[in-house]
């Protein structure tokens, strides 16, 4: 399959050419399905947001300038996406109150097992409450600061501050089941 | 990224799991999308510049040869039934003088007005036959652009006429 250049497909989507809308999808589609994947709750509201997210991107690249990647462009607009869909859910962002926080038996980076692989992992996080799961996203993934997460979600710097907070332990919780040994 | 972000191990171990993943989708295809997606997408957007202009075309055909079948069935077909001609009803019809009011030319005026003054004017309207009377009163005039009265009736002036209208000033 040819590999175009980012200025190629964006001139070809432009000029309405359906082999560029092809290829610009079959590049970027699982890398954006993976991000997509650890917003969602699970594979078919990822595959939701995942074509909103492209219909985006095809209507509105006449916007894109060209000055970064067309990749980080096309993530950040499947980002927005999902946080369209999140939104959607009332009180997304929210404490989860019979949740039982103990602590973890997990402490440093060597207690995590490297066998752990990424769609364990993804399954994982889909465990998540939606407001746990989006500001670790956000925090631990993206690499937003607190102030950030706070002004895109419309939620206090605290409120970010405490979901993080919970996110990790309930991914700890997970994680000591999933090694503690039968019986 | 924050200092305190790159040392949370757990934060680490998502990061660093889901950023070394290999282009291609893993064997099982947890993270390739189906095939439905492209498809919804591919509908969603689609241009319809691709057979718009036969549909067009064909709008305006259609449109056309409507407009064409209309038009012929208005005018062009012959009428089989002709539609008989309107009656008219005359509002006002042309005074019908009775041929026993109407005076012979010939017939002198003895009750001519006489004038204050003799005049030439005067004199020659004296000499000639002046029409009765009764055919130069007001209510022949009112009369002389309306039917007759039937023997008996009562006479009522049409409302159109300066003689009802200056009747009703009156009574008013």
């Amino acid at each position: 399959m040819h590999q175009y250049s980012d200025q190629e497909l964006v001139s070809g989507i432009l000029q309405g050419s359906p082999a560029h809308q092809t290829a610009l999808y079959r590049q970027f589609s699982v890398p954006m399905f993976r991000v997509l994947l650890r917003y969602a709750k699970d594979r078919a509201e990822a595959e939701d947001m995942l074509q909103d997210g492209f219909v985006r991107v095809y209507r509105d690249m006449i916007q894109f300038r060209g000055d970064g990647a067309l990749g980080g462009w096309i993530r950040r607009i499947m980002v927005n996406t999902a946080l369209s869909h999140l939104r959607k859910q009332r009180d997304f962002v929210r404490d989860v109150p019979d949740f039982n926080i103990f602590e973890s038996k997990f402490h440093t980076e060597e207690d995590f097992a490297s066998n752990l692989d990424a769609q364990t992992l993804m399954s994982y996080l889909q465990r998540l409450p939606p407001g746990y799961r989006t500001v670790f996203n956000f925090y631990a993934i993206e690499g937003f600061s607190h102030e950030e997460i706070a002004e895109q979600l419309g939620i206090s710097i605290g409120t970010s501050k405490s979901q993080l907070f919970k996110a990790r332990e309930y991914l700890k919780k997970i994680l000591d089941k999933s090694f503690m040994p039968e019986g | 990224m924050t200092e305190q972000q790159a040392k949370n191990p757990l934060d680490e171990l998502f990061r660093n799991t889901f950023e070394s993943l290999p282009d291609s989708p893993a064997a099982s295809g947890w993270d390739k999308p189906s095939d439905r997606v492209w498809q919804q997408v591919q509908s969603n957007i689609q241009t319809p510049q691709k057979g718009w202009g036969l549909q067009t075309f064909l709008l305006f055909a259609a449109i056309a040869a409507t407009i064409a079948v209309g038009l012929f069935w208005m005018f062009g077909k012959p009428a089989e039934n002709p539609m008989p001609a309107p009656v008219v009803t005359p509002t006002e019809q042309p005074a019908m003088t009775p041929a026993s009011t109407v005076v012979p030319d010939s017939q002198p005026v003895e009750s001519a007005p006489k004038s204050s003054s003799g005049n030439s004017l005067n004199k020659a309207t004296q000499n000639k036959p002046v029409p009765n009377q009764s055919l130069e009163g007001p209510a022949h005039k009112a009369s002389e652009n309306s039917a007759q009265p039937l023997p008996g009736s009562k006479t009522t002036l049409p409302p159109n006429t300066l003689e009802a209208q200056k009747n009703k000033s009156e009574r008013n």
